[in-house]
């Protein structure tokens, strides 16, 4: 087996996971917790609070897991790898998976950084081929142009078509 | 620069659609009238009051329609007068509209293949509707030329691959003033069929530039050398192309199997007839290999193609059972109620049941029938050749397809067995191509999700067979690797663990009827009728349940002793199996990325997934193989890295 590739992603990025993650899981909490709370507001019912407190319960638990439990192991497992000709990246906690992706398939590369990358001053490159793309997250900027700007060059040489 | 010529497409878009759009119309029309006049009929009682009545709606009815009728030529006169296409410098453009004008412009080397379809109507008139594929990253999209004649469409199939050879050269001088003159429309442009040995352009063939001398086509002297543009680096279509061979037309095919079947006489006859405006032959290169369908292939493509009639079968005996039903229960329980005096049955009961049974049964055979026939036409004339670096393949008698696409588009061969094909040793052919969708068909595939196959070279052939056809067809195939990995033994373990088990219905739905089953014995002990009963349906299930997990268990072993992968220096080969079977080889330079992966269990047991992503149909198509022997999906994935030049 191949070694697994060298670098790692920011660890800044672990921060942008945790609110990313935080934020979707409110606000569907909150979505959810509205509609039993205004039966429960509504009826009275004894079954509402208990659906609520279910759903407290499921936030909670989920909070836990997606902010202090999986980010670090996501961090640890996320690796990339800028070789000469080819984008060697390993990723995956459960389902591992491992990608080669040939510069000379590369039809663009880009940069992206949404309001939450650029608050922590990161940004992410996504690589596309014909079929498909896949995007390094959480860079730092610097590190993201660099990489974008290799990337880039690699795969000039590129064949043209498909 | 100057001004591109504009191309219009034939004047039969005025009329042909506008025809087909007035007759439906006419048939809501003439509908709407009967409902009208039946209702003015009841409402009025007797026609002589009615009469002038019906008369005075059938007129405005019929002006009416004449009013909508001519509006519709009018719309499809300004679209027509707003509707033609330009062959620049580099992009083909297609400008329409009237009032929103759009412009679609696919640079050269963006086009993938270019198809022609022809519906019955438009064979008669001599015209096609030309679909030009492009490669535009996720979202393909097809150019829809509409109404072009024959010649033009030829035309316009050859300049476009040409024009993209001559772009894609990078040292080509050629490149730089790609401007063809245009054949005068309206005029013959065909050349005279080259002589045997004639070298393999023929002046329609020749790069664009060197047509830039301001001498008209057709002036060249035939058999001239012109310079081929150099074909793309590292691209071995060219090679393969050049050893001349003598054309199809002169007979004596080398390789060729030219045993054909009953529809090729009137498919050539069709094919001959170049309808109304089809204009001139035009003759496009060299043909190096060509086959068609024997009469057993083709009846066969028929019968196991029809997949329609399993629908009809089913829907016909489920009819015919209702029936029988609703016929029999009354009958049997008259039969009951007057049990002692007479148990059998009404005699109009026993003399019709046996006519419905009939009737039904005859029903299914003959929508069986006319649906192997159906699909025998529409392969009908079906002819699969190796054109140059193109292979073309064209079918149906009524309905013409034509579709070629360049060597170099293709991304796969793929080799598929229907259960039913492998028990006979058969198989289809079929090319992976990047497909592009028109925005109708975008629309219908986001409704019935169906996903277009590839290019079908062969829709039913002997399995030995095979490797002759694509000899013949894609040379360039010919080294696919044989030295095939087979999937270790605890791949099987795990396939009868999965498929038997894991990911078996029947074996969940045999737990839940065990669980209902206890429950049910524990409630009913003391009723031992009810619990017979239950326990004979419990059983029953049960041993369902237990055949369809055999089912699975077969299948999964068929799978382990089927699947493999294999590869070389320049191909890849994955196969996988089970009761039907699918191979599917493809160059190393069409693989867009790879990857494993793996789930704990699998880490456990040391395999791997192998996934290959190329860029055919629409948004890449990954190629799967589960439960490789770990080191070898390993050495594979080293494999998969570029080498260095």
């Amino acid at each position: 087996m191949r070694e697994l590739p060298k670098n790692q992603l920011s660890p800044k990025i672990k921060r942008v996971w945790r609110l990313n993650d935080a934020i979707w899981l409110t606000f569907s909490f909150l979505a959810c917790a509205f509609v039993f709370a205004m039966i429960y507001a509504s009826s009275g019912e004894a079954w509402g609070l208990v659906v609520l407190l279910a759903l407290l319960a499921f936030y909670a638990v989920g909070m836990i897991v997606f902010l202090v439990v999986i980010p670090p192991i996501r961090h640890i497992r996320w690796r990339y790898e800028l070789n000469d000709d080819f984008l060697d990246i390993a990723r995956g906690i459960v389902w591992k998976k491992r990608f080669i992706i040939p510069f000379i398939r590369v039809q663009n590369t880009d940069t992206q950084q949404g309001p939450i990358l650029r608050a922590f001053g990161l940004a992410s490159v996504t690589v596309s081929t014909a079929a498909g793309n896949h995007s390094i997250p959480g860079l730092d900027f610097a590190t993201a142009e660099q990489l974008r700007d290799r990337a880039a060059e690699l795969a000039r040489i590129a064949q043209e078509d498909v | 620069m100057t001004e591109a010529t504009r191309y219009k497409v034939h004047s039969s878009y005025i009329w042909l659609s506008g025809i087909q759009g007035a007759l439906s119309l006419l048939f809501f029309f003439v509908l709407m009238s009967f409902g009208v006049g039946a209702s003015l009929i009841a409402e009025l009682g007797d026609l002589s009051d009615g009469g002038f009545a019906a008369v005075l709606v059938l007129i405005f009815l019929i002006v009416t329609f004449l009013v909508i009728a001519g509006l519709i030529f009018l719309l499809q006169y300004f679209s027509y007068k707003h509707l033609w296409y330009e062959l620049g410098a580099a992009e083909f453009s297609l400008y329409s509209g009237i009032l929103s004008k759009k412009r679609v412009h696919v640079p050269y080397q963006r086009v993938q293949s270019v198809n022609q379809r022809a519906t019955l109507i438009q064979r008669i008139a001599g015209v096609c509707t030309v679909h030009i594929d492009t490669a535009g990253g996720a979202q393909n999209k097809a150019v829809v030329v509409p109404y072009l004649r024959k010649t033009d469409a030829e035309w316009l199939r050859t300049q476009l691959f040409y024009r993209k050879q001559a772009v894609m050269a990078p040292a080509s001088p050629a490149e730089a003033a790609p401007t063809a003159p245009p054949p005068p429309l309206g005029e013959p442009h065909a050349a005279p069929p080259p002589p045997v040995g004639a070298p393999l352009l023929t002046p329609e063939l020749m790069p664009p530039a060197a047509s830039s001398t301001g001498l008209p086509v057709s002036a060249l002297p035939t058999g001239q050398p012109v310079p081929l543009p150099p074909p793309p680096v590292g691209s071995p279509v060219m090679a393969a192309a050049l050893p001349a061979q003598p054309s199809l037309t002169q007979g004596g095919l080398p390789g060729a199997y030219d045993e054909g079947n009953v529809l090729d006489a009137p498919a050539a006859a069709m094919a001959d007839m170049r309808g109304v405006f089809g204009g001139e032959g035009f003759d496009l290169g060299k043909v190096s290999y060509s086959y068609r369908l024997t009469n057993k292939e083709l009846a066969f493509t028929g019968m196991s193609n029809s997949s329609g009639f399993i629908v009809i079968g089913i829907s016909g005996f489920a009819t015919l059972f209702g029936l029988i039903f609703t016929v029999l229960a009354p009958a049997l329980v008259e039969a009951i109620l007057d049990a002692g005096e007479s148990l059998t049955l009404e005699p109009s009961a026993g003399i019709l049941m046996p006519l419905i049974l009939v009737g039904a049964i005859s029903l299914v055979i003959v929508t069986w029938v006319s649906s192997i026939v159906g699909t025998c036409i529409s392969y009908g004339g079906f002819t699969a050749r190796r054109r140059g670096s193109r292979v073309e393949v064209e079918y149906g008698i009524l309905q013409h397809r034509f579709d070629g696409v360049d060597i170099d588009r293709v991304q796969s061969v793929i080799i598929r067995q229907s259960f039913i094909r492998r028990l006979i040793g058969y198989c289809e052919i079929s090319l992976g191509k990047i497909n592009a969708l028109t925005d109708a068909q975008k629309q219908n595939q986001a409704q019935t999700g169906v996903i277009q196959k590839g290019l079908v070279v062969h829709p039913f052939v002997k399995l030995t067979r095979v490797p002759e056809i694509l000899a013949g067809l894609v040379p360039e195939y010919a080294e696919v690797p044989t030295n095939t990995i087979k999937l270790p033994k605890v791949a099987l373990r795990r396939a009868l663990l999965r498929r038997g088990i894991l990911q078996n219905g029947a074996f969940w739905t045999a737990l839940i009827v065990a669980v209902v089953h206890i429950c049910l014995s524990i409630v009913l002990s003391n009723n031992a009728g009810e619990l017979m009963v239950v326990n004979l349906i419990a059983l029953a299930l049960y041993i369902l349940c237990l055949l369809a997990i055999i089912f699975e268990a077969i299948a999964a072993v068929l799978w382990h002793r089927r699947s493999s992968f294999a590869y070389n220096q320049h191909f890849m080969q994955i196969s996988n199996g089970g009761y039907s079977f699918e191979s599917i080889s493809f160059p190393r330079r069409k693989i867009q990325f790879g990857y494993i992966k793996t789930n704990p269990f699998q880490r456990l047991s040391k395999v791997k997934t192998i996934n290959v992503t190329t860029a055919a149909g629409i948004g890449g198509t990954t190629m799967r193989l589960v439960d490789a022997d770990e080191a070898e999906a390993n050495a594979w994935l080293e494999w998969l890295i570029p080498r260095r030049r």
